[in-house]
């Protein structure tokens, strides 16, 4: 067992990998330029080069995956010589990179003309919030000469990039501030985003809201695990009750009636089934709101009654699918040699199905359930999207929408890890449950 | 269940000296929908869209509207042309009523109106077309990838086995939604892209099925027979191991033409299917969405029962088409 789990997870840690570079490639290589997407189609190429060596897009893609994966503060910590950390700073409402210079000190470099280096420290105080800056003018001797002879300066720039400084390189930097297009003297040369990466906890900065994606992306992750949750409660005892309802009275009318049933419900997309539940419930007989709407500072929880169409709608497209899987299993077991010996030996109904059959026709229903959490995935972005939920799902579709890369990008990955991590529970639950399975 | 095992009894075909003739083979097609109801409703369902698609216009004898229709989503440039004449769906999916937007159904509009005062109905039946046609195109598509990775999986076996189906693996554990939204986002909305992304999506699933088959059918005598003739890999496979694996193909076949419907109802809805004004119906539902809770739920209601309609009897007759074939096992 612990072999066969061993095996299974560094297969999916080779899957994900394999995933990421999908993903990563998809919506990277994708054409579209990620710089006309951001500012808009009226930039120059001077701008656009500016963006883009800022962002670090002008690297090859392997760069780029590999600090969006494993993160570029160390890359750029080595060519600093200090360690770099993350602080939130009260004045600008932002968390951005800074250099350590030693406890509690935090600092920044700039040059207003390329030949003088200055330092502009800030002491982190008790409280966490950053005390008043100080500049220090930095000596001649900080410039170091690289191999093409030019003396270079790395350090962290105003906006928590790594950046490299050209002494007496009279570069100028475009940037997009509230006041329109600026351009900055003394600029850098070359520029490292800095991220902790992907596999340490960061995804990166959204391009289009200037956040960190992490910000972003939990709550809806949070609200997206309770919409499924709540909906998978319902789905599971319902689904293997009229399963086995069904099962046990194979070819009656009962039986009929329930199949075709579910089969229209789960064949029915999330978008139609949603509509129809709106119109009846929403519209027409007015018991519940058609749409999801949280006001700020207010939770899913003040108006439960918001998350019944939704709920219901998921509930309507994966009952079906379980139903008739787990009919199937039941009826497949009421046909076993063991059942016919309890009928046989005058065991009551009841007992038999309960203490005999049920758990044998279980097992397939459980694991197909785990198994179909992809096909929750697909239902809940619609899902969300028809109801307004602010979720991971519709948090995904805007940001496809926009082509808001590294929040697609995260949101991918989350929800796969999700899935597989659902078909790896599905695969130690069977072999649980099932005790002829042993896997080595 | 006892009729339908006898008239499954009285259908077998009896050993015949001849080929039947083609006529017998469809009337015995046909013959399948009359014992099953469940596939009957189904083929009523979908043949309903079908008629309408066929006879929304005069399309079908106006060879020009097919340029229109292959140059891209424009429908615009065909139903304004002279030569258009609405059939079935009475107005054409472009004009639009001044004054009428967003009606119910009355006399004049069956459906009602949409939010530009265009007929629903004559939106519904122009969209039917694209509709039925990228979902079978998709389909077909996918089969020829996803049959031939798996007959060669299945076939060769050894390591192209072992690779091939771990890198399958990996797509279908990966949630097919987001497959569709970062195709389509990162390529665009058009028809060719909805049609990849249904491929890209589908063709691993049909892998494993014709793999598991082909292995199970190579080690019949008539496959060694083949080999022993010194016939090509490729021949065995497509000639010997195909036709014979086709009963549980078709089947999947048709449950993937009904999900191929549901996904491009999909990602009209999420706005990734095909541009407007092309009448598709996902994107007819997503415009009408946000006046249902205004009291105004025509567009919304009348775009979801036709997809509705659609995948519910593609699924029906799948339904149906699977128990026949188990009744002969």
């Amino acid at each position: 067992m612990t072999k066969f789990l061993i095996r299974r997870i560094i297969f999916l840690v080779g899957t994900l990998f394999a995933v990421s570079i999908a993903v990563f490639a998809i919506s990277e290589l994708a054409p579209g330029d990620i710089a006309v997407n951001v500012l808009g189609n009226t930039i120059t190429p001077d701008q656009r080069t500016s963006f883009n060596a800022q962002n670090g897009l002008d690297q090859p893609v392997v760069t780029r995956y590999v600090r969006w994966m494993f993160g570029s503060d160390w890359q750029a910590s080595a060519l600093i010589g200090n360690s770099l950390t993350k602080v939130y700073d009260a004045d600008e409402n932002r968390t951005k990179w800074w250099a350590v210079a030693e406890d509690n000190v935090v600092f920044y470099n700039k040059t207003p003309d390329g030949e003088t280096m200055y330092r502009v420290e800030r002491t982190i105080q008790p409280d966490g919030k950053l005390g008043e800056s100080r500049e220090i003018e930095l000596g001649d001797d900080v410039w170091t000469v690289n191999d093409a002879g030019d003396k270079i300066f790395w350090g962290v720039d105003e906006d928590g990039r790594a950046a490299m400084w050209v002494r007496g390189a009279a570069q100028e930097e475009q940037r997009l501030t509230k006041a329109g297009w600026i351009s900055i003297a003394g600029a850098p040369s070359a520029y490292i985003p800095l991220q902790s990466g992907l596999i340490r906890g960061d995804p990166g900065v959204s391009f289009i809201t200037r956040s960190p994606v992490i910000e972003t992306l939990w709550p809806r992750l949070k609200n997206t695990l309770l919409l499924a949750g709540i909906a998978f409660a319902f789905i599971m005892p319902l689904a293997l009750l009229f399963g086995i309802i069904a099962g046990l009275n194979e070819g009656r009318g009962l039986d009929r009636f329930l199949s075709i049933t579910s089969l229209v419900a789960t064949a029915t997309p999330e978008f139609a089934s949603g509509v129809f539940l709106i119109v009846i419930f929403a519209v027409w007989l007015g018991l519940f709101p058609g749409a999801v709407v949280i006001p700020p500072g207010t939770s899913i929880f003040d108006r439960p009654e918001m998350l019944v169409l939704p709920v219901m709608t998921l509930t309507l497209i994966e009952l079906g699918y379980v139903l008739r899987v787990t009919r199937a299993s039941m009826i497949e077991v009421m046909r076993a040699n063991y059942i016919r010996t309890a009928v046989l030996k005058g065991l009551p109904y009841f007992r038999i199905v309960f203490r005999h059959a049920l758990r044998n026709a279980l097992l397939a229903p459980i694991t197909v359930i785990m198994l179909h959490v992809n096909w929750l995935v697909g239902g809940i972005v619609v899902v969300e999207t028809l109801f307004g939920f602010p979720g991971l799902g519709s948090y995904v579709l805007t940001s496809a929408l926009n082509t808001d890369i590294f929040a697609l990008e995260a949101a991918t990955m989350v929800l796969v890890i999700i899935a597989v991590l659902t078909q790896l529970l599905a695969d130690i639950i069977y072999v649980y449950l099932n005790p002829r399975i042993r896997y080595t | 269940m006892t009729t339908a095992e006898t008239t499954a009894g009285a259908t077998l075909p009896a050993p015949a000296a001849s080929e039947p003739s083609r006529w017998k083979k469809i009337k015995e097609g046909l013959s399948f929908f009359s014992r099953s109801k469940v596939a009957l409703a189904g083929l009523i369902l979908v043949g309903f869209w079908v008629l309408i698609a066929l006879f929304a216009d005069n399309c079908l004898i106006t060879p020009r509207c097919y340029v229109g229709m292959v140059q891209g989503d424009d429908i615009t440039q065909w139903a304004t042309s002279e030569e258009y004449q609405s059939w079935l769906s009475r107005y054409s999916p472009v004009e639009q009523f001044r004054g009428r937007n967003r009606e119910g159904p009355s006399a004049d509009h069956w459906l009602g109106t949409d939010t530009r005062g265009r007929d629903i109905w004559a939106r519904l039946a122009h969209g039917s077309r694209s509709i039925l046609t990228l979902a079978p195109i998709s389909v077909i598509v996918a089969l020829i990838v996803g049959g031939t990775l798996g007959l060669a999986a299945g076939y060769f076996g050894g390591l192209i086995d072992e690779v091939m189906m771990r890198i399958l693996d990996a797509i279908i554990s990966f949630p097919q939604i987001l497959l569709y939204l970062v195709i389509i986002a990162a390529l665009g909305a058009s028809a060719t892209n909805v049609v990849l992304a249904i491929t890209i999506a589908g063709a691993p699933g049909i892998a494993r099925l014709v793999r598991g088959l082909a292995l199970d059918i190579k080690t019949r005598d008539y496959i060694a027979a083949a080999q022993t003739r010194g016939e090509s890999p490729w021949y065995i496979m497509f000639v010997e191991i195909l036709p014979n694996a086709r009963g549980p193909i078709i089947i999947d076949s048709m449950l993937r033409m009904g999900y191929a419907v549901f996904s491009i109802g999909t990602l009209g809805f999420l706005g990734l299917g095909l541009p407007p004004p092309s009448p598709d119906w996902g994107s007819i539902v997503q415009a009408g969405r946000s006046a249902i809770q205004a009291g105004r739920p025509w567009e919304a209601l009348w775009g979801s029962i036709a997809i509705a309609m659609v995948v519910v009897g593609l699924n029906l007759i799948a339904d149906g088409l699977a128990e026949e074939s188990q009744r002969y096992r």
